[in-house]
């Protein structure tokens, strides 16, 4: 995760949208540089609470982008485990420690001995449960499939792992949760929030959320390319 | 060798030189040939001469007045019951256990007439039972046969339900098995007409 703070990202999106105290530069400089507060920001318009929600509500939909590409880098960083599912039972919206999901299931693995299952249709999961004691018995599949919000698989438990995040707690100093490269991303995100309020920052926020709505369109693709790219640098691969 | 390890060695010939044949989606099918596959090559080693003693266990009929069950006693091999093949049993031994060996008699009309009185006699009947008669009585009524001393051991030809029950020496055969069974299968599936 970053080293970048809350704070920093705050004072970025106060600059833009000048509301940072300072009737001289020092001043200014003074209060970009601390932790932003009532006294410290001018407008009324942008309360350093207001300016906090909008940078927790850009990291969240950065997030979430992260969370719903196909193999970003960053992915690993928010996989959690479920706790143990039994076939049949609903796929799990939360990780073992009650963080909430976000994306898809992205690996489902043996609840004993963490081997990956294979994605298969539910006639064949359902076929081997009904003959496992029979035309299977001591052959171990390990399949599971989706069947809307229900997961049904072959073995006694599984573990889902899956992309998980909680709306992040604001404290100034903690740093976010994200990488260092999102800094920009997150201050684009809310300034586009927050410039909606007044329609003389209405070129900032178009231009703001031109950037935010690019850079998550890049979150979400970046992968697949990598991914292409990678393909075709095998021999005989082909795209 | 296993059930996994068959499923993956048939799954992985049959897709030999050929990844586009799509095989390795197919396990759960060719799984589902591994008991039909079993059951083939233990009949055809069962008719070998040379390899037949490879799938020949021992059982032990208990004998409850002149009759058993060839289904419950377990093998001497495998421990599992069930795995005779009713062939088998004429390709195999039965002895008692006064030590006499019992001959076969391959139907129910034979085993109740009058039999020379050198042997005694056995009778697979319905549902795997087998009717033993002494040569100690003639016979030309049913009421007049006496039952051998059991238990009666009983060597056999068998199936073996568990696929890590085939010996090392019949694997390679198995496996042939397995995907001759498979291919049949597509192949009428998906054979080009005309």
């Amino acid at each position: 995760m970053g080293t970048i703070t809350w704070a920093k990202v705050e004072a970025g999106t106060a600059l833009l949208l000048g509301t940072i105290e300072g009737a001289d530069v020092s001043t200014a400089e003074t209060n970009y540089t601390g932790a932003l507060s009532t006294s410290t920001v001018r407008s009324p318009d942008f309360p350093p609470t207001a300016i906090y929600d909008a940078c927790v509500n850009a990291a969240m939909e950065i997030a979430k982008a992260i969370c719903e590409s196909d193999n970003h880098p960053e992915t690993v960083s928010f996989v959690a485990s479920s706790s143990a599912v039994s076939s049949g039972a609903t796929a799990p919206a939360a990780s073992s420690g009650s963080v909430p999901r976000i994306g898809p299931i992205r690996r489902v693995k043996d609840g004993s001995n963490s081997r990956t299952l294979d994605r298969e249709t539910i006639s064949a999961v359902r076929d081997y449960n009904a003959a496992s004691a029979t035309i299977f018995n001591g052959y171990n599949a390990y399949y599971y499939a989706i069947n809307g919000d229900i997961i049904e698989h072959t073995r006694t438990t599984v573990i889902c792992d899956m992309c998980c995040f909680n709306r992040a707690t604001f404290t100034g100093q903690s740093t976010i949760p994200l990488n260092d490269e999102h800094e920009r991303l997150i201050i684009m995100g809310a300034v586009t929030f927050l410039g909606m309020k007044e329609g003389m920052y209405a070129d900032l926020a178009n231009r703001a959320a031109r950037e935010f709505d690019t850079g998550l369109q890049i979150i979400r693709g970046v992968a697949q390319n990598v991914d292409m790219d990678v393909r075709a640098m095998k021999p005989g691969g082909s795209l | 060798m296993t059930f996994d390890d068959f499923v993956i060695s048939a799954t992985r010939r049959l897709n030999a030189g050929a990844p586009q044949n799509g095989w390795e989606d197919s396990a759960l099918d060719i799984a589902t040939c591994v008991q039909a596959a079993i059951h083939a090559l233990s009949k055809d080693v069962m008719m070998d001469n040379e390899k037949r003693g490879l799938l020949q266990q021992t059982y032990s009929v208990t004998i409850s007045g002149s009759t058993g069950d060839l289904l419950s006693p377990t093998g001497s091999v495998t421990a599992t019951a069930a795995e005779i093949l009713p062939d088998g049993i004429y390709y195999g031994v039965l002895t008692d256990a006064d030590g006499d060996i019992l001959q076969p008699l391959k139907t129910l009309n034979a085993f109740y007439r009058p039999q020379s009185l050198v042997y005694s006699y056995y009778h697979v009947g319905p549902n795997m039972t087998l009717y033993t008669r002494s040569k100690q009585a003639q016979v030309t009524v049913p009421a007049d046969v006496v039952g051998v001393n059991g238990p009666v051991s009983v060597i056999a030809s068998y199936a073996p339900q568990d696929p890590a029950d085939i010996p090392h020496s019949l694997e390679d055969d198995l496996i042939e098995y397995i995907c001759r069974i498979a291919m049949t299968k597509s192949n009428e599936k998906y054979a080009v007409k005309g």
